[in-house]
């Protein structure tokens, strides 16, 4: 009664809150009642004998879909219309109410039960067949048969509780099998993937089947209700429990009614026997339907499982395939970019001294893809200085190159200003310390003088340049400084070595000398070996006979940037110039001639002499020749007889001197030369010139 | 390439001496002439050359001392050139016949 009291103030404090979900709740308890009841009178129509033994009690099976599916809170209606189902029937209103309650309570401690473990409602796992068989039917309707047997008894004062109980037990169970299942299988159409017309044709003609073959065989004589199985082997296979419940349903009701009425199978029978024959058909229909119907649902289930799983791992195969493709479509890019920009920084031509060689390689390291900070320049400064300089920006990649095209370009804007080797570096170490790299940047810069053939150098924590002259090949370890920008203050000393004609200056990054297996002093000392053998071969022949002997097995393990310069020995043999006819050329060709002359031993007046007369033949050339476009410039001098024979030869074509207004150069040429010859054919003008000279040193 | 320097070296009783050094080629002879002709003061009656640090001389470098000697001709200013005896230059001078329009010493004193 405390219970009832507390009913209508939950409801008010609810009404207030939802008083829309209350209407719809209540509706649908008083629906669940008249189903309940008209359930109630269609299982009392089913009965054996008069209003009493009745195989098959829908309403159990109606309560418990009904608080499946709308709740537990469905009660009050279940359990109104079971008392107003057991008034009539009863001995009175107690039993009634007490045989009401018992029908309430059992369905509502399945509905827990079944809840509590987990059970779907849509039966599509073995588990769920097996819960509603068992704990739905069998063992709950448990205490709605004792409850009501003991109340029917009780209250008639006669009969056997055993038979009565057994009777109760199997209806309300049957109730529950056959008809549960077929209430739990409506919501499925709105909830699951609907049918199309022809799945909804299906069901049709399984359930037309299913009653025709039943009504069939429980009219006839022969024991032939079994043929009804294959139908809903069918309806289970093909339709699931949608297709399944509704023609398990139907078989058990016209069965049941057949029982009831006496026919075919059950004709002449006894009650027991027309009972047990009608519960073991019931509970065969049932469980086949529903065990195989779960079984189906659960398969196909595993099936789309396994094919989400299946379309899943496609997806992300997919999504990683392409994700790998554009980082490596990105790191490829990134190493383009690289190659790119080292490629046009290193010098694609070395500039052509005249009376120097100089020649550079640049090694990629064999097995890494990745573009070294490596890197070499050739400086033409002013006075005829040339700047040399070799680096290593540690690391590789996009940021090394960077940071090394930076680095060059400020070289070359330092040694334009000032191209001393200590301004250079001074200038390098406070940019490398304002703008700070990342990585760490070792650099060797060399400033040539051919006039007075010596190098000054710096060195910035890099490989020691090699000077290789025969027997005194050595290393050059003066000029020291550590690598850029590592101290925040540092002197740069510079230190100043001749480079006598003949003789070469090697430059090279860390990749010639180091090895995985020997240490860098062993690097240096096969270096020096190998080029001691090799110093008096061509500079080109001599960089690559380095690069052949030096790395282990042909194998280069980092990249090998080489540079190596060598003043040409000009005396005893004629000096041959071949240069592009441009005025930047004037300043190097005048000098190249100077320095052959002077190692040549003339005199220094002969000597301005005939280096004014070449400078005025050249410079002719450059301006008369080739009007506005370009061309060579070839110059030879020799000595013959006491006698300098200088020839300065062109392709192009000379207007006449009366034409470029005054030949103030010619004259000079004509006064200066013991003796001039000028030769203007279609191939070129080729301007011969002697000069006597008395030797002086 | 070629590398020249032009230093007003003294100005002594109306004397300006100006130093050349390095070399004068076709690349660089207007920009020495310019430069002279800047570092010329107006107030000096002669302007002295001294060719002794000059180690390369053409003839655009010849061909611009007669026209720096013009220009202070007009303005009543004279060009005096200091040449030593032993100098490359000496032969290519001669040959021009510069030392008829412009007196060359052949020291500073």
């Amino acid at each position: 009664m405390a219970g009832r009291a507390g009913v209508p103030s939950i409801w008010t404090a609810t009404r207030l809150r939802l008083p829309a979900d209350l209407g719809r709740r209540a509706a649908a308890g008083v629906l669940v009642g008249v189903a309940y009841y008209l359930g109630a009178r269609l299982g009392l129509s089913l009965s054996l004998v008069e209003q009493n033994v009745t195989p098959l009690w829908p309403p159990s099976g109606i309560a418990l879909a009904a608080f499946l599916v709308l709740g537990r809170s469905m009660w009050p209606g279940v359990a109104l219309a079971a008392l107003a189902v057991n008034l009539p029937i009863s001995a009175g209103f107690v039993p009634a109410l007490l045989t009401a309650f018992g029908n309430t309570i059992a369905p509502l401690v399945a509905a827990t039960v079944l809840e509590r473990t987990g059970f779907r409602r849509q039966l599509d796992r073995l588990r769920d067949a097996l819960g509603i068989v068992f704990l739905g039917a069998l063992a709950s309707m448990t205490i709605s048969a004792t409850i009501g047997s003991v109340t029917f008894i009780a209250s008639q004062g006669t009969g056997q509780l055993a038979s009565a109980w057994a009777v109760w037990w199997t209806g309300d169970a049957m109730g529950v099998l056959a008809v549960a299942p077929f209430l739990l299988c409506i919501p499925l159409f709105r909830e699951l993937e609907p049918w199309p017309a022809a799945r909804w044709l299906e069901a049709a003609i399984v359930l037309a089947l299913t009653t025709v073959v039943t009504m069939w065989t429980t009219h006839t004589d022969p024991q032939l209700m079994f043929l009804v199985l294959p139908l809903l082997g069918w309806a289970s296979w093909r339709l699931q429990l949608r297709g399944a419940a509704p023609a398990a349903l139907t078989a058990s009701l016209i069965a049941t009614w057949s029982a009831t009425h006496g026919l075919g199978p059950f004709a002449g029978r006894s009650l027991l026997a027309q009972m047990l024959t009608l519960q073991a058909f019931n509970a065969t229909v049932a469980l086949t339907s529903f065990f195989l119907a779960a079984l189906v649902s659960e398969r196909m289930r595993f099936i789309d499982a396994l094919m989400a799983a299946a379309a899943e791992l496609e997806e992300r195969v997919r999504s990683r395939t392409a994700q790998l493709g554009l980082e490596e479509a990105r790191a490829h890019r990134e190493h383009q970019i690289a190659e790119t920009l080292q490629t046009n920084l290193l010098p694609d031509r070395l500039p052509d001294i005249p009376g120097v060689a100089v020649a550079a390689r640049y090694v990629p390291a064999t097995a890494d893809l990745h573009v070294g900070g490596d890197w070499y320049d050739v400086i033409q400064l002013r006075g005829g200085l040339i700047g040399l300089v070799i680096g290593d920006v540690a690391g590789h990649g996009l940021q090394a190159a960077a940071a090394m095209a930076q680095l060059r370009m400020a070289v070359r804007a330092y040694a334009v200003l000032d191209p001393s080797p200590a301004a250079v570096l001074q200038g390098l170490h406070e940019l490398v310390r304002e703008l700070p790299m990342a990585e760490m940047v070792t650099l060797l810069y060399v400033l040539y003088d051919p006039a007075a053939g010596t190098v000054r150098l710096t060195n910035a924590g890099h490989p020691p340049a090699l000077l290789v002259d025969g027997v005194d090949t050595r290393y050059l370890d003066g000029g020291l400084a550590p690598p850029l920008g590592v101290l925040a203050h540092w002197d740069h000393a510079e230190a100043t070595q001749q480079l006598r004609p003949g003789a070469t200056l090697l430059l090279y990054t860390d990749g010639l000398i180091e090895k995985r297996t020997e240490s860098i002093q062993d690097g240096l000392d096969q270096l020096l070996a190998e080029a001691s053998a090799v110093a008096g071969s061509d500079l080109g022949a001599l960089c690559d006979r380095l690069l052949k002997t030096l790395p282990e097995d042909g194998q280069v393990a980092d990249d090998i940037a080489l540079i190596a310069l060598r003043p040409l020995v000009l005396a005893g043999t004629p000096l041959s110039l071949d240069v592009p006819a441009d005025a930047r050329v004037l300043f190097q060709v005048r000098h190249a001639l100077g320095r052959w002359l002077r190692e040549s031993g003339v005199g220094d007046r002969d000597a301005g002499e005939i280096t004014i007369a070449c400078g005025e033949a050249c410079s002719n050339v450059v301006r008369h020749a080739y009007a506005a476009s370009s061309g060579d410039l070839h110059v030879e001098a020799r000595l013959v007889d006491g006698a300098v024979e200088l020839t300065v030869r062109d392709h192009g074509h000379w207007r006449r001197p009366a034409d470029r207004g005054g030949g103030l150069g010619l004259t000079l040429i004509r006064g200066l030369m013991t003796s001039v010859d000028v030769a203007t054919g279609p191939d070129g003008t080729t301007i011969r010139m002697r000069h006597t000279v008395g030797r002086t040193r | 390439m070629t590398e020249y320097e032009v230093v007003n070296v003294r100005t002594t009783d109306d004397v300006q001496v100006v130093r050349l050094c390095g070399e004068v080629d076709l690349t660089n002879a207007i920009e020495v002439r310019d430069a002279i002709n800047d570092i010329a003061s107006p107030d000096a009656t002669t302007i002295t050359i001294d060719l002794t640090p000059t180690t390369y001389l053409d003839s655009s470098g010849i061909a611009i001392l007669f026209h720096l000697a013009e220009r202070l001709n007009d303005r009543r200013q004279q060009l005096r050139l200091v040449v030593p005896p032993n100098s490359p230059l000496q032969t290519a001078l001669n040959l021009t016949n510069l030392p008829r329009t412009i007196p060359v010493l052949p020291t500073l004193d």
